[in-house]
């Protein structure tokens, strides 16, 4: 080990502070430490909905939660954990970190796209929440008709936004990859020679 | 073989012990490849590790009988699991053709049984030991499933539309029948048993007991009363086709397609009578939609089904 002194290089993360700079940053790198937050935030609100199933399960009775809060819970689990953590992790966390470095670009295709992505997710994310708060959803994840359409009484319309809201989310990310690998390789990295996760 | 394992719902139909060792086997072979790729990691992570920083990898330039081998074999097997799979699929999927048949319909939240013979239950299934029965099966409102883990069967159970499923019980007993989609509030409450019976004892069971008219004639009364023998008259002349015979019969319907006659087809046909026309009739018939319930439109195809068997007997005369 050579005892030299570190010297001062500029990256990503010492290049501006200040809440600001992250927010209004168009750097990939910085959008998928974005994202990691979220997705971890929405991974421990999922993970309290399932906390409380487990809890109430403890017990053959209903002493915890009633069936109706219970459903409601696992209903709100499965739409946070799928939605909100599983889909945007490894796409939009890996994905904006990995995919410019790994085909040699400086950035992805259209950077002020990929932040308003990540806007558009916590939106989204928020019409959920909204809906969690104001008294939850009871269809199950997978919100199959006809009890989502006509029997349940629960808050499915504003949920379904908020869902539908963070599709668009994926749907921007998605196209903004798409683009960045078409014409942003490096010279001579032909579609043969890209790394398995591109 | 694999009787009694443990963690596992006791076999009690002809359908489980087959669907177990086809588990079992997949089980088998996803264990072995998944131990043996976890060998491998270990092995080459250690055996090609990097051993000076000089040390550059060669590069591999491929292996064409090794690439053939491993898109061989897995090919090999996982065309064994596609024709298992498929013949058992099918099996489970064709109820022989002498099955008890009798009718399910789920609502929230329970199952009510209707026997051929009219016995109703709610919640419990009476079947005699050692006879196929076939269940035709629909739901008033949302999606349920019938799922019995002892036989393994487990079918959706569908508004709108009609599902079935057969099964051969192998030991007398009681077994828990579960609905397995989520249906709404009291969704785990939806539960009820099947009664499995050595066949005297079943024989006692259907003539023991508030038992009202037979499937069939419930059908033929409502048919009466709501006056589809008006239009519907068995010789023909009335403004609709004559029904007998109808059953599992192909229907020529208006712009030469033709269907067979089903339950699924029968079933539309009284609520949605537009949507298949028989050919040579005027399309004159109304909808019976919110005039009669899942319960009455499965007594009506018992009374058309039971047409056609008396036609037949006559036939053979």
């Amino acid at each position: 080990m050579s005892a030299s002194p570190v010297e001062h290089r500029e990256h990503y993360l010492n290049v501006s502070y200040g809440v600001k700079s992250w927010l209004f940053t168009t750097d990939h790198k910085r959008i998928a430490w974005l994202y990691l937050l979220s997705v971890t935030f929405f991974f421990f609100v999922g993970g309290l909905f399932a906390t409380l199933l487990r809890l109430e399960l403890l017990t053959p009775q209903g002493d915890l939660v009633q069936a109706e809060t219970y459903n409601k819970l696992f209903t709100m689990h499965g739409v946070t954990m799928i939605f909100f953590f599983l889909i945007p992790s490894i796409p939009a966390v890996l994905g904006n970190f990995l995919i410019p470095m790994m085909i040699g670009a400086r950035d992805l295709a259209f950077p002020r796209l990929n932040l308003a992505s990540w806007y558009i997710y916590i939106l989204g994310g928020l019409f959920t929440l909204t809906a969690a708060a104001a008294g939850g959803v009871d269809t199950g994840w997978t919100f199959y008709t006809p009890y989502s359409s006509i029997y349940s009484n629960t808050h499915v319309a504003l949920t379904v936004v908020g869902i539908f809201i963070t599709g668009f989310s994926s749907i921007l990310t998605g196209l903004n990859f798409i683009v960045t690998i078409h014409k942003m390789r490096a010279p001579g990295l032909t579609w043969f020679r890209l790394p398995l996760f591109v | 073989m694999l009787e009694n394992f443990p963690l596992f719902p006791e076999q009690a139909s002809t359908m489980a012990p087959r669907v177990d060792v086809l588990f079992f086997f997949l089980v088998a072979v996803s264990l072995f490849f998944a131990s043996l790729i976890f060998f491998l990691v270990i092995l080459f992570a250690v055996k090609y590790r990097r051993r000076s920083d000089e040390e550059q990898p060669r590069p591999i330039k491929g292996n064409l009988p090794l690439e053939i081998l491993w898109s061989a074999v897995p090919l090999a097997l996982t065309m064994v699991m596609f024709v298992w799979g498929a013949v058992l699929f099918f099996d489970i999927y064709h109820p022989p053709s002498n099955a008890l048949e009798i009718n399910v319909v789920g609502k929230q939240w329970m199952w009510k049984i209707q026997h051929p013979e009219g016995q109703r239950e709610i919640n419990e299934l009476h079947v005699p030991v050692g006879r196929p029965v076939k269940l035709t099966m629909t739901s008033e409102d949302v999606i349920h499933d019938f799922f019995v883990p002892a036989f393994r069967v487990k079918k959706d159970v569908l508004p709108g539309g009609y599902t079935s499923v057969w099964f051969q019980a192998t030991k007398p007993g009681e077994y828990h029948l579960f609905c397995s989609q989520y249906c709404g509030t009291q969704h785990s409450g939806m539960i009820g048993k099947v009664v499995v019976m050595e066949l005297t004892q079943y024989e006692d069971w259907l003539s023991g007991g508030a038992r009202g008219v037979s499937l069939a004639t419930a059908g033929e009364r409502l048919f009466q009363r709501l006056g589809c023998s008006t239009c519907h008259r068995p010789d023909g002349t009335g403004q609709g086709p004559s029904l007998v015979g109808l059953f599992s019969r192909p229907v020529n319907l208006q712009g030469g397609r033709t269907v067979t006659a089903d339950e699924g087809y029968i079933r539309e046909s009284i609520l949605n009578p537009q949507a298949k026309i028989v050919a040579r009739y005027p399309p004159v018939m109304p909808t019976f939609r919110g005039l009669i319930s899942e319960d009455g439109i499965l007594q009506i195809i018992a009374y058309l089904k039971s047409l056609q068997r008396e036609e037949r007997s006559q036939a053979e005369r």
